[in-house]
């Protein structure tokens, strides 16, 4: 049965192409994952999709685009059943789609930068997610870190205040601010294919602790 | 005699549909200035089809839209009483459901 990870951020440029395409690329190298692009028409990850199959192959992945809630709830269904993993790529709006995705998902993740506007905008999230729960109470989002620079005073003092000030677990993972990430998505790979050896191993943590995370949980 | 004891249930529906859509549709979170997916599911929420049914003395009133099923018989009285009444089949029922069941 397919797990469903959903990543969802309403602050449009916060990672959630960079999370659901290195997620579904790792995913896939073992196991048949679906990623499918909420994010129509704009579709970053359509076009990282159409350059891996033409790069690297795979009879792994799959991609399906969802243009509303309705589409969405389909395309999960369809593609549950011949996936073992399915990565939903989340649009920048707190509408219907980031809805439906906050329920279908078994974990939700929740790109979060190192900036005042990201975590004002997650803020707006976690009351979603709350209102989620009095539908679904297992729905369970973490935040994770993305462009994270631990050096600085700021991304130290701004990872503190959300500690203390929002209230959803964070994923031990995160990913710092490489070039390695966008370069990646450029040419249609995931960071563990390309050279820079921080870039591979924060991405096959937080790819590993996804997956853990997942089979803990019992369907 | 006893009954025969029906195992638990292990597996979960893999896709729970209903909640899924219940949940999108039931509006997003207030203050957050967000708009819609797309254009075909931003129509107004079952029971604001203009703004004469609309409750602007209730903001934050939450809409759940639902659907009927009904005989052909029963949709096309209902339909020619709406018509009668120069409203719409929805409008009609709306105005129906709410006097019975108030606003």
């Amino acid at each position: 049965m397919a797990k469903i990870v959903g990543i969802i951020q309403t602050k449009g440029g916060a990672g959630r192409s960079t999370f659901a395409t290195n997620l579904a690329a790792i995913f896939s190298f073992r196991d048949p994952t679906t990623l499918i692009d909420c994010d129509m028409p704009q579709g970053t990850s359509s076009s990282w999709y159409a350059l891996r199959q033409a790069e690297v192959p795979s009879q792994n992945l799959f991609l399906a685009q969802a243009r509303n809630h309705i589409d969405l709830i389909q395309k999960a269904k369809e593609f549950a059943g011949q996936s073992r993993y399915l990565v939903i790529d989340g649009p920048p709006r707190l509408a219907e789609m980031t809805r439906a995705i906050m329920i279908l998902s078994d974990l939700c993740l929740v790109p979060l930068g190192a900036s005042a506007a990201e975590i004002w905008s997650t803020s707006d999230l976690l009351q979603t997610l709350e209102e989620a729960r009095s539908y679904k109470p297992e729905v369970d989002a973490r935040l994770v870190w993305t462009r994270f620079r631990g050096y600085t005073r700021e991304a130290q003092d701004l990872k503190e205040a959300v500690e203390r000030e929002l209230k959803l677990e964070q994923l031990h993972s995160r990913l710092g601010y490489r070039v390695a990430f966008s370069e990646a998505l450029a040419r249609g790979l995931s960071a563990e294919e390309c050279s820079d050896p921080n870039a591979r191993s924060e991405i096959h943590g937080l790819a590993g602790e996804v997956k853990r995370i997942l089979a803990e949980k019992k369907r | 005699m006893t009954k025969a004891r029906k195992g638990p249930t292990i597996l979960k529906p893999m896709i729970d549909e209903t909640t899924a859509l219940q949940f999108a549709t039931a509006g997003t979170a207030p203050d957050t200035g967000t708009r819609g997916d797309s254009e075909s599911f931003k129509k107004k929420p079952f029971g604001q089809t203009s703004a004469k049914k609309s409750s602007p003395g209730k903001p934050g009133k939450s809409l759940r839209q639902i659907s009927l099923t009904l005989s052909q018989d029963i949709y096309s009285r209902i339909a020619k009483d709406a018509a009668r009444k120069e409203r719409t089949v929805e409008e009609h029922l709306i105005k129906h459901l709410t006097k019975r069941y108030g606003k």
